[in-house]
C-alpha cells in the first residue's frame, strides 16, 4: 500500500475522533432529556478560550487546566439547564432547535465580547511535536484525543447502564412522566445531564485547540459534523458516536484526496443520506428500550 | 379618508425630516458612517477598521472639528454577511452621512457597489480585489485606501520569481473569489504549479490537501486566502509535513495575528504587506496613539488604512464649503501626494489611492522588508 494512504488513514481517524468526542455531548443529552442541543459545537469553541485563559493567561499546568475547565463547564451546564432547557421543557423538537440555536448565537457573541474576535493559539501539552513512525507522521495530540474519546465512551456506557443514577437518567429519557411518578427527580436529572455534557464539550475544546486554534469559528462546522456522526452512528448510541465520527472523518479525508476539497462536505452529506435511506437506524441500531 | 390621512402622515413626516436636516445644519455636524463587520467571522478585521476611523475622528474633533463642525461617527455592524452589509449601508445612508467607510471584503463591496452608485455617497474601502474600483462597478463613488491586489501580487511575484525562483511550486488557496484570483495571477505570471489544492470556508483540517502537495515535492508552496486565522492553520499543518519548504503567502500573513498563531512556523514566510508597522517614526507614533485611544485596538495595515481613509475624507470635506457628495467626490479624486500612515496617497481616475505593496519576510517575529515598490 502506498504510504500516503496509511497517513490519510491516520489523519482521518484523528479528525474522526474529534467529531466523535463532540458527538458524545449530543448523545448524552439525547439519552437523558431527548433533546438535540445545537449549541454543543459552541462549547468546543468556548472550551478553547477557557483553556487558554487558565493555561496561557493564568499559567496553570495542563492537568489543572482540564480540571478547571470541567468545573467551569459543569457550572455553565446548570446555568444552561435553568436558562435554556427548563423554560422550554415539554416543547416540541422545533422549540428546542430554536432555543439551542439561540443559545449558540449568544455564546458566540459573549465569547467575542470577553476574548475579542482574534484567533489565538494554545499548543499545550505537546507544543506541535510530531513523531515519525516508519514514515508515517503521528501527532501525539491526535492520540490523546483518541484515548480520551475511547475512555469517555467506555465511562459513559458504564455510567448509564451499570449505575443506579445512569438508570434513572435513561428512565427519564424513555418516559419523563412515568419516571417522575415513580419518584425520580427529573429536574435534577436534567441539570446533571447538561453539566456532564457541557463538561465533555469544554474538555473537547481544550484538547482540540492545538489543532484547530482557539477561534470563534471553530464550533459551528464541528458541531454539524458531530451531528451527522450522531445520526450515522445510531441515534443516541454511545459507541455509535465514536463509530459515526470516525466514519465521517475518514470519508472526508479520502473524498478530499480522491476529488478536491470542494467535494468534502457534499460527500459527507451524501453518506448521511445513504444511511438515512438504507439504514436509518444507524450503525448501532438499538431497540428503544435499550437506547444508550 | 384613509388616503387623506396617509397623505397627512407623509407630509408631516417630511416636515419632521426637513426640520431635523435643518437642525443638524444649524448644529454644524458632519456624519461619517462605518459599515463593517463588528461581529461574525470577519469581526477581527472589521473592528480594526472601526478603531482606525474612530481615532481619526477623535483627533479631528479634538482640534475643533472640520471648519468648526463636529464630526459624528456612526458604526453599523454587517455581521460579516453580504445581506447584512446591505442593511448596514442602507441604515447609515438614511442618516445623511457625507462619507461612508465600507467593508474590507471584496465580495461585500461588489454586493454593495450598485447601491453605492444609486445613493451617490462617496465610500472608502480597504478591499483589495481589483474589480472593486472598476468604473462600471463603482461608477466613481468608491475610493480605495489600499493597494489593489493585482499590484501587490505583482510585487510578490516579481520578487519570488527572481529571488526565490522555485524549480517546482505548489499552491493551496481558499475556495472563493479571493483565492482563485491569487491562483490566476500566479499562473498568468508563469508559475507552473505541480500541485493545486483548495480548502473551504470553515475547514480546520487540510492534511489531505497538504499530503498531495507534499507528494509533488515542491521547493515553494503558495498559500492564498484572506483570513489570518486560516493562514495560520494552513501554515501549522504545512510545517508538520513539509518543515523546510518555502512558504509564499497572501497578505493574510502580513499581520501580527498570523505570526502569533503560526508560532515558529511563520518564520521565513514571504508575504506582501501594504504597510509594515513601525518602519517610520510617524507610524510608530501613530501606533502609540491608537493604543492610547483603545488598548484593545490592533495595529495593522487595516487599522492604518482606515485611519488614512478617514483623514483623507475629512480633508476633502474641509476643502468644500458645503458637504455635498458630488463636490466631495471631486475633492477626493483631486488629492495627490497625501502623506498618510500607510504611504503616499495619489488618487487615480479609478479611485485607487495606493499603488504598490512591500514584500516582506518574517524574520525573528518581525516583518522585514526585502523590497520596496511604492
Amino acid at each position: 500500500m502506498d504510504p500516503i494512504y496509511l497517513q490519510l488513514l491516520v489523519q482521518g481517524l484523528a479528525i474522526g475522533a474529534i467529531y466523535g468526542l463532540v458527538a458524545l455531548g449530543f448523545v448524552l443529552i439525547i439519552n437523558t432529556v431527548n433533546v438535540v442541543n445545537f449549541a454543543q459545537g459552541e462549547f468546543l469553541m468556548l472550551g478553547g478560550f477557557v483553556g487558554l485563559t487558565f493555561g496561557a493567561l493564568l499559567g496553570f499546568p495542563y492537568w489543572a487546566v482540564l480540571v478547571c475547565t470541567v468545573i467551569v463547564f459543569a457550572i455553565l451546564g446548570t446555568v444552561f439547564d435553568k436558562v435554556i432547557y427548563q423554560p422550554l421543557r415539554g416543547g416540541d423538537f422545533a422549540t428546542h432547535l430554536i432555543g439551542t440555536l439561540a443559545a449558540a448565537l449568544i455564546i458566540r457573541n459573549v465569547a467575542q465580547h470577553i476574548w475579542g474576535p482574534e484567533a489565538r493559539s494554545y499548543y499545550e501539552p505537546f507544543h506541535q511535536k510530531i513523531f515519525d513512525v516508519g514514515g508515517v507522521l503521528i501527532n501525539p495530540q491526535h492520540l490523546l484525543i483518541l484515548a480520551m474519546t475511547v475512555l469517555l465512551v467506555a465511562g459513559l456506557y458504564y455510567f448509564l447502564f451499570r449505575t443506579g443514577l445512569g438508570r434513572l437518567m435513561r428512565a427519564t429519557a424513555q418516559d419523563r412522566e412515568t419516571a417522575r411518578l415513580l419518584g425520580v427527580k427529573v429536574k435534577h436529572v436534567g441539570t446533571l445531564t447538561f453539566s456532564m455534557s457541557l463538561a465533555m464539550g469544554g474538555v473537547a475544546g481544550v484538547m482540540v485547540a492545538p489543532l484547530f486554534l482557539v477561534d470563534l469559528n471553530v464550533g459551528f462546522i464541528a458541531g454539524l459534523k458531530a451531528f451527522i456522526a450522531t445520526i450515522i452512528g445510531g441515534w443516541g448510541s454511545i459507541p455509535g458516536a465514536l463509530a459515526g465520527g470516525l466514519l465521517v472523518g475518514l470519508v472526508e479525508i479520502f473524498a478530499t484526496h480522491f476529488f478536491t476539497a470542494a467535494f468534502k462536505d457534499p460527500v459527507a452529506f451524501a453518506v448521511l443520506m445513504l444511511f438515512l435511506i438504507v439504514r436509518p437506524s444507524g450503525i448501532f441500531s438499538e431497540r428503544v428500550g435499550d437506547k444508550a | 379618508m384613509v388616503k387623506r390621512r396617509g397623505l397627512l402622515l407623509l407630509a408631516s413626516s417630511m416636515l419632521v425630516a426637513g426640520l431635523t436636516n435643518f437642525a443638524s445644519a444649524q448644529n454644524k455636524e458632519v456624519v461619517i458612517g462605518v459599515a463593517t463587520a463588528m461581529t461574525g467571522t470577519g469581526a477581527a478585521t472589521g473592528q480594526q477598521i472601526a478603531a482606525g476611523v474612530k481615532l481619526a475622528v477623535d483627533e479631528v474633533n479634538a482640534k475643533g472639528g472640520i471648519n468648526g463642525a463636529k464630526v459624528r461617527l456612526l458604526v453599523e455592524d454587517d455581521r460579516t454577511q453580504p445581506g447584512g452589509s446591505v442593511n448596514a449601508f442602507n441604515k447609515l445612508a438614511s442618516s445623511n452621512p457625507v462619507v461612508i467607510m465600507g467593508p474590507t471584503w471584496t465580495n461585500f463591496m461588489l454586493t454593495l457597489a450598485p447601491i453605492i452608485k444609486r445613493t451617490e455617497i462617496p465610500v472608502f474601502t480597504s478591499a483589495t480585489g481589483t474589480k472593486v474600483t472598476d468604473p462600471d462597478v463603482a461608477g466613481g463613488w468608491i475610493f480605495r485606501a489600499a493597494p489593489p491586489i493585482n499590484k501587490m501580487i505583482q510585487s510578490l511575484i516579481d520578487y519570488a520569481s527572481t529571488k526565490i525562483a522555485p524549480k517546482k511550486a505548489a499552491i493551496i488557496y481558499s475556495n472563493d473569489e479571493w483565492g482563485k484570483s491569487g491562483y490566476d495571477a500566479f499562473k498568468s505570471a508563469g508559475f507552473a504549479f505541480a500541485a493545486v489544492e483548495t480548502f473551504n470556508f470553515g475547514d480546520k483540517d487540510m492534511s489531505a490537501q497538504i499530503l498531495k502537495l507534499k507528494a509533488a515535492q515542491p521547493d515553494a508552496v503558495v498559500v492564498w486566502n484572506s483570513l489570518p486565522a486560516d493562514a495560520g492553520l494552513v501554515t501549522n499543518q504545512l510545517r508538520q509535513f513539509m518543515p523546510d519548504t518555502k512558504i509564499i503567502c497572501s497578505n493574510a500573513c502580513a499581520v501580527d495575528e498570523y505570526y502569533a498563531l503560526a508560532k515558529a512556523g511563520g518564520e521565513g514566510v514571504l508575504t506582501v504587506a501594504p504597510w509594515v508597522p513601525g518602519i517610520t517614526a510617524e507610524s510608530e507614533d501613530w501606533a502609540k496613539r491608537l493604543k492610547a485611544s483603545d488598548s484593545h485596538a490592533i495595529v495593522s495595515y487595516t487599522s492604518a488604512e482606515s485611519y488614512d481613509a478617514a483623514m483623507i475624507a475629512m480633508k476633502a470635506i474641509g476643502s468644500q464649503a458645503a458637504a455635498e457628495p458630488a463636490k466631495i467626490r471631486e475633492a477626493i479624486s483631486a488629492i495627490k501626494d497625501y502623506k498618510g500612515i500607510v504611504g503616499t496617497y495619489s488618487f487615480d481616475e479609478r479611485g485607487d489611492g495606493l499603488h504598490g505593496g512591500t514584500v516582506v519576510e518574517w524574520t525573528d517575529g518581525k516583518m522585514k522588508p526585502v523590497s520596496a515598490t511604492q
